[in-house]
């Protein structure tokens, strides 16, 4: 044991607090260290001052002066009123519960499943509000257009389906598949500048030669420049088609008939003298020349004639 | 007022009828360490009886409580007779002065009348009163301390002043008037060692050393653990031999 311990075990055994098992070791210490033997003979002579001032009794004067204040004091006090007796019988009963826990576990079983109980109920009874309608993956847009109403039979609730035009934004290469997509709605879109600015695109990408290929499903850029070509309301959209369709007027058949339809039948003149021109690598063609020929005859614009009959001549000196 | 008769200390070896073991004093090492470790008389351990005696009073304790929160004020009345002179006794020690302890008696057991509704029977009645006497004795001890107050004197009802230790008196007073001046001059003296320490570690010291009140007790008093009580029974126990042993030198 050491001194320090040692001197503190001394106090606890003059006061007899020491432990039972700090004893003996405390014991051998003391016959051992000459400094905590001088410590125990110190805490011993305080024994003697200390005295000097004894515990005295209080005089029987004072202690019946002092019951006579208390009571005095205790008279002027008034009774406890309702609200002091229902906190101390609160204190009471939780008194009790902490003496018998198994009886504060089954109040606390019973006072939940009896609020679950209540609330269920309080669920069930209550009146439901009439609600105004519930939207799902509501967003900031536009009705586009209503697509169906089911109505619960025998009630007022109605499930009305709809779809919402939401605008978007999409920036990409004009050789990815999204933008080509978006592209090709908007070579039918209502809008003039919208068709014009994709079919102007679109047109882009074929005469550079970006994935125009020719597609039998009516489907593909070169299909959306042909529709454009035979049935755009606007001459400038199909003037723009016809500078995209122009690098396959010699390979594909349906470009070059679509060509020999404009100059025959397009209303505007500047589409059928582009087709005029656009004509020239395939001017031996028997069915070309045959719509030169009525061009260069029947066309109400006189310079469609001569540049027809131009391009006849031209394909006559080849043959 | 009659002394309560000192118990005798733990150390029995090496005392002769109170008398200080001496270096001088023949006694064997062995005898003298073994002495020093045996529980003695002095917070030794209670009998079978005593134990039996304390259970049956709480017993009787807690009954008197149930009926002073249904309002019988018979009931704290009982409980007042019971204990009143044990918390004057505490408090005309602790402060040394007549009226402040007829203060902290009556403050005391007011409080108790007030708060009864709140106690838990989880300590006793005893251990939950002294609680609050020992609060507001260190609550006085404070002011004291702060007033910087001479404790042994006080102003009397006339305005002047009075020497409080010489109010208290016992039956041995004027048995020799030479003998009770030297008494009273170290009585003063040893109050002003006392004083010197500060009023929690007066507290403790008071109820182990005078009360012998156990540590486990004066922690749940002062609303602390029995370790915190123990380091400052150390504490105070130190600074007093000190002090006391400067008073010797003197």
């Amino acid at each position: 044991m050491k001194c320090e311990m040692a001197k503190d075990n001394v106090i606890l055994a003059y006061y007899g607090e020491l432990p039972d098992e700090l004893a003996g070791s405390l014991e051998q210490h003391l016959m051992t260290c000459e400094e905590c033997r001088h410590e125990l003979e110190a805490i011993q002579a305080m024994e003697t001052p200390l005295a000097a001032i004894p515990m005295v009794e209080p005089t029987p004067n004072l202690l019946a002066q002092s019951r006579m204040r208390l009571d005095d004091a205790l008279d002027s006090i008034p009774p406890h009123g309702f609200l002091t007796r229902l906190r101390t019988n609160f204190f009471a009963w939780m008194g009790h519960l902490r003496s018998a826990p198994a009886l504060a576990t089954l109040l606390v079983g019973v006072g939940f499943i009896g609020g679950n109980f209540l609330n269920r109920y309080e669920v069930a009874s209550q009146p439901r509000p009439r609600t105004g309608p519930t939207y799902t993956n509501e967003t900031h847009a536009v009705i586009g257009n209503v697509t169906g109403i089911d109505r619960t039979p025998d009630s007022e609730l109605v499930q009305v389906h709809y779809n919402k035009i939401v605008p978007e934004t999409v920036e990409g290469s004009l050789d990815s598949a999204e933008i080509r997509e978006l592209l090709l709605k908007g070579a039918m879109a209502p809008t003039d500048n919208v068709r014009a600015e994709s079919v102007s695109m679109l047109a882009g990408e074929c005469k550079a030669g970006h994935q125009c290929p020719s597609r039998d499903d009516g489907k593909g850029v070169r299909n959306a420049l042909l529709v454009a070509l035979r049935y755009d309301k606007d001459a400038g959209v199909r003037l723009k088609a016809l500078e995209g369709l122009e690098p396959y007027v010699a390979q594909d058949q349906k470009v070059r008939d679509a060509i020999l339809d404009s100059l025959a039948s397009d209303p505007d003149a500047k589409v059928r003298m582009a087709t005029v021109s656009l004509l020239e690598p395939v001017q031996h063609d028997s069915s070309v020349r045959k719509v030169l020929r009525n061009a260069s005859t029947q066309d109400e614009n006189p310079y469609i004639r001569t540049v027809s009959y131009n391009a006849l001549q031209g394909s006559d000196s080849i043959q | 007022m009659a002394p309560k008769g000192r118990r005798p200390g733990t150390f029995s070896p090496g005392w002769r009828d109170g008398a200080v073991l001496r270096a001088g004093t023949v006694e064997s090492l062995p005898a003298m360490a073994k002495a020093a470790t045996q529980p003695g008389a002095r917070g030794g351990k209670l009998t079978q009886a005593q134990l039996e005696a304390r259970a049956q009073q709480r017993a009787e304790d807690d009954e008197l409580i149930r009926e002073a929160q249904k309002g019988q004020r018979a009931a704290f009345d009982t409980l007042v007779r019971r204990y009143d002179q044990s918390v004057l006794r505490l408090a005309l020690h602790m402060l040394g002065n007549e009226q402040d302890a007829q203060d902290v008696h009556q403050e005391a057991f007011i409080k108790a009348y007030r708060h009864l509704g709140n106690f838990r029977f989880e300590c006793s009645f005893y251990t939950w009163l002294y609680r609050i006497v020992t609060n507001l004795c260190l609550d006085q001890l404070r002011r004291r301390k702060s007033r910087r107050e001479d404790p042994s004197t006080a102003i009397d009802s006339s305005g002047d002043e009075m020497d409080l230790l010489a109010n208290i008196s016992d039956d041995r007073a004027m048995a020799n008037p030479a003998r009770e001046l030297e008494r009273k001059m170290m009585g003063e003296r040893i109050r002003e060692a006392l004083d010197k320490l500060t009023p929690r570690e007066r507290m403790v010291f008071e109820l182990k050393h005078y009360q012998g009140l156990k540590l486990r007790t004066i922690g749940e008093m002062l609303s602390t653990t029995e370790e915190t009580a123990k380091n400052t029974l150390f504490r105070a126990t130190r600074k007093l031999r000190a002090n006391l042993a400067e008073l010797r030198g003197a």
